[in-house]
């Protein structure tokens, strides 16, 4: 009897692997097979290019990608930086110098950030950031890259607090015990023993922080300003999945405009893709 | 006690002070009134007692009854772990608790009753702990590793993977290596939680071999639930129960004859 129900369990077991790989497979090649119409007719020069633009309803028009792809990698750069430095202090406060008790209060809020939506982030950027970008940098919009990187910092926050915090867990209920035991300081310890220690494992965190950044729609489009441009700090931008959701629905029977955003999102999962992978190489040989 | 201290100078026991009719000593441990809680639950009970210095003096008793509680609260590292230390302990004449913390683990080092190491290399694990409290120029440095790895037993079996690390060494390995960790900060007692609990016949005869040799410059205490190791190395003993000290005398008398009916219930127990 038991027998049967362990063949059983792992018998679902592999079905939903097979399902799963399955349906990505599946995605993967229906986005190959959508994109076939670009690359044939504008080609791989005028997909990816220095000098065009994003133009795809002009009379001539141009399919240029590489401009939101910039900006695409641009600001979700900009973003995990932006979040790993409040990110790896805010974990370091929490787990070293504020009381246990109001540490897990911030933790349980950081919880619920995490499940806030994002087009509220882009909300409040919107009618916060964007105005004070305005004001103070004299700019002709306040919607840009910048304001951009903000938001989506602020939105990667709790991903990375949380890794940090665990990594730093783990060092601390290991070694802090042995570290105060021979005289010495919290600061030292962090310097010496849980930088090094936890090195590896905070950036396969800051990879999948990227990843994520990358795959970010709508609070972006929100306050990016939404034009194909090549990106500049305080200039307005445009990612992939902002242009492929605010095209994407409009596009009446331009095929070649369809197929290019394919082609862009093609790139997409592939750039997702390697840092699924560079992330799990840098996981699992921690020195801890 | 002793008006004029000299200390000695030589790597490894600069702990050494000169009495003034010339004998060498280390500090004397005097416990008056010491009661620990942790929360509400109070751990150990009006416990008095002097450790004295140049011997070792092994603490025994039913696990729970307090005996870690009580090497933690010496170098107060029950604080650490929200525990409350009232009463007062003395190293010679200065009383701890009144004593900065890290400088008093400095004195009085601790070796936990897991072996564990440093995620670092064998002479990092002693270096990381050096370069924090003193300043040793780097020659000096490689000459102390190799001194207290010698102390205890260990340079010989890792003198070519000083830079390999630790997480490799074995457990009794890694437990002399602690012994080290804890020599290395120049400390005037050497408190030990159950060391040999987890290792072989082999590593415990070695680790007592290095405690007796030690017992010259260091005051040590040994927690042990092994009876047979406190008859074979420890010149006083202690024994405790409930969180309080119910009977402690040299060795000999107390495992000899034993006063309380607790204590001879313990032996038997023990012994099986
Ligand atoms: N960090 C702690 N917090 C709360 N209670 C503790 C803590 N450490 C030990 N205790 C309690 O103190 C008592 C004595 O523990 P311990 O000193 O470890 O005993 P022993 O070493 O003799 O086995 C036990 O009842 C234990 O539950
Ligand atoms: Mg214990």
């Amino acid at each position: 009897m038991i027998k049967v129900k362990d063949r059983v369990l792992k018998g679902m077991v592999y079905i939903s692997l097979g399902v799963t790989i399955f349906l990505f497979a599946l995605i993967f090649i229906y986005l190959i097979i959508k994109s076939i119409p670009a690359i044939n007719n504008i080609g791989l020069g005028g997909l990816i290019n220095l000098k065009e633009k994003w133009y795809p309803i002009g009379a001539t028009p141009t399919f240029n990608l590489l401009p939101a792809i910039c900006g695409t990698l641009y600001t979700s750069f900009l973003a995990t930086i932006f979040a790993f430095i409040f990110g790896l202090s805010a974990a370091l406060m929490l787990n070293f110098y504020l009381p246990e008790k109001f540490a897990n209060i911030i933790f349980s809020f950081l919880d619920m950030l995490a499940g806030v939506p994002s087009v509220v982030f882009g909300f409040i950027g919107l009618s916060t950031l964007v105005p004070f970008l305005l004001k103070h940098f004299n700019l002709s919009t306040g919607q840009c890259i910048l304001a951009a990187s903000i938001v989506l910092g602020v939105m990667l926050l709790p991903f990375i607090i949380s890794t940090c915090s665990e990594s730093i867990k783990l060092v601390r209920d290991r070694y802090e015990g042995m570290s105060k035991n021979a005289g010495i300081s919290k600061e030292y310890f962090i310097i010496h023993i849980v930088f090094t220690s936890i090195k590896r494992s905070i950036l396969a965190g800051l990879v999948m922080a990227l990843g994520r950044a990358i795959g970010e729609t709508m609070a972006v489009m929100m306050v990016i300003g939404n034009s194909a441009i090549f990106p500049k700090l305080l200039g307005r931008g445009q990612t992939i999945p902002g242009i492929t959701a605010l095209e994407m629905g409009s596009i009446g029977i331009n095929e070649i405009h369809l197929s290019a955003l394919y082609v862009a999102n093609l790139i997409l999962l592939i750039i997702l893709l390697i840092l699924i992978l560079v992330s799990q190489l840098l996981k699992g040989n921690d020195r801890i | 006690m002793f008006i004029e201290i000299i200390t000695y100078r030589v790597v490894g026991c600069s702990n050494i002070k000169i009495r003034k009719d010339g004998s060498l000593t280390v500090a004397n441990i005097i416990v008056k009134n010491l009661n620990v809680f942790y929360g509400k639950k109070q751990v150990l009970k009006n416990i008095d007692t002097k450790i004295n210095s140049g011997r070792i003096t092994a603490i025994i008793g039913q696990s729970g009854c307090g005996k870690s509680t009580f090497l933690k609260s010496i170098n107060r590292i029950v604080e650490e772990e929200n525990g409350r230390i009232n009463g007062h302990i003395y190293l010679d004449e200065e009383d701890i608790l009144k004593e900065d913390s890290q400088i008093l683990r400095r004195k009085i080092g601790l070796v936990f009753q897991q072996p564990e190491a440093f995620p670092m290399s064998i002479e990092k694990n002693l270096s990381y702990i050096m370069n924090y409290h003193f300043n040793y120029k780097k020659l000096e440095l490689k000459e102390r590793i190799k001194t207290y790895l010698q102390m205890v037993g260990l340079y010989g079996e890792v003198k070519e993977e000083l830079s390999n690390p630790a997480k490799n060494l074995s457990g009794g390995q890694k437990q002399r290596l602690a012994i080290a960790r804890c020599l290395c900060l120049n400390p005037e007692v050497l408190l030990l939680d159950e060391p040999c609990s987890a290792l072989d016949l082999k590593n415990t005869l070695d680790i007592e071999k290095m405690l007796l040799e030690l017992k010259k410059k260091y005051t040590i205490v040994l927690v042990t639930h092994n009876l047979s190791q406190a008859k074979r190395i420890a010149d006083d003993v202690i024994f405790m129960s409930e969180g309080e000290i119910v009977e402690e005398g040299s060795s000999k008398d107390i495992f000899s004859q034993p006063k309380s009916r607790k204590m001879r219930e313990y032996i038997e127990y023990m012994e099986g």
